[in-house]
């Protein structure tokens, strides 16, 4: 699947997630906005390919989809409990994503954990930044490549 | 009629937000289980019945698909109707779990509306 496909695949799963199942809007973040810094949640997962999905939402945007998940006022919720959304938000992009990217594999995603701020290690195959209410979130996705041999195929 | 269903989640915002979404979606609910693993379920179902069980896969002690086989063998509970709730839409995933004997299958995300639609038709509840 081509970078712009998953680029796509990207952004139709984080608009639907919160939509759905957060009934948040989405819009576009202003120009020249940086990385969103506040709680980062990151999936890793096993299958054909291998990867990791990334989110990262600013405290605002945290909290807001925290308080509209559970149906509770922002300043009720704990830390813990927003982190902990964060988490399954996070779970159902990268699942969606993985579902629309190759819709007949199998893969299995590991246990989503807070992790620290800061840059993927290697680059993204995508990545989708928008403004959530008065915060800002952004997912990236990358995907481990299939080592080929130079006749293209895949290598066993 | 109301009806009693058993949700089994390892997250406990999970459970929250689908025991909030069944009560939003105007399914008519008369009480609601928890239970944070496959294991937890099947205890609780040794003591209180209900209409329908909401299962996510990947859990720990027991997981989804293993609360599905220990369902279809035990002579008691293999009548209730079990539904999984995951963020895996793949086919293949779809199809094992039915196998097993899923009778429902819902993707995240969904909305309240599909959530009622896949317990009332794994219920058999008539169309209003």
């Amino acid at each position: 699947m081509s970078e712009a496909a998953i680029d796509n695949a990207l952004a139709v799963s984080v608009r639907e997630v919160l939509e759905k199942m957060f009934f948040l809007d989405l819009a576009d973040p202003p120009d020249g906005t940086a990385r969103p810094a506040g709680v980062v949640a990151e999936v890793k997962f096993e299958g054909n390919p291998p990867g990791v999905f990334r989110l990262d939402l600013d405290l605002a945007a945290a909290r807001a989809a925290a308080a509209d998940f559970l149906g509770q006022d922002p300043e009720e919720l704990s830390a813990a409990a927003t982190e902990e959304v964060v988490c399954e938000l996070a779970n159902m992009i990268c699942g969606s994503v993985l579902s629309r990217v190759e819709s007949s594999a199998v893969f299995r995603l590991a246990t989503p954990r807070i992790a620290s701020t800061g840059e993927l290690a290697a680059p993204p195959e995508a990545s989708f930044q928008a403004a959530v209410g008065e915060g800002l979130l952004r997912a990236e996705i990358r995907m481990e490549r299939p080592v080929c041999l130079e006749t293209g195929e895949p290598a066993s | 009629m109301a009806y009693r269903v058993l949700i089994a989640d390892d997250s406990p915002v999970m459970r929250a937000f689908v025991r909030r979404v069944i009560e939003l979606s105007g399914f008519e609910l008369a009480e609601c289980l928890e239970a944070s693993n496959g294991q937890e379920a099947l205890e609780k179902l040794r003591s209180e019945w209900v209409d329908a069980i909401l299962t996510d896969i990947n859990m720990p002690l027991v997981d989804g698909e293993e609360l599905l086989r220990r369902l279809a063998n035990d002579d008691l509970l293999k009548s209730i109707p079990a539904i999984v709730i995951s963020t895996d839409a793949t086919r293949n995933r779809i199809e094992r779990l039915l196998a097993l004997g899923a009778r429902g299958y819902v993707t995240k995300p969904f909305t309240p509306e599909t959530l009622r639609s896949e317990l009332e038709r794994t219920l058999g509840v008539p169309c209003e």
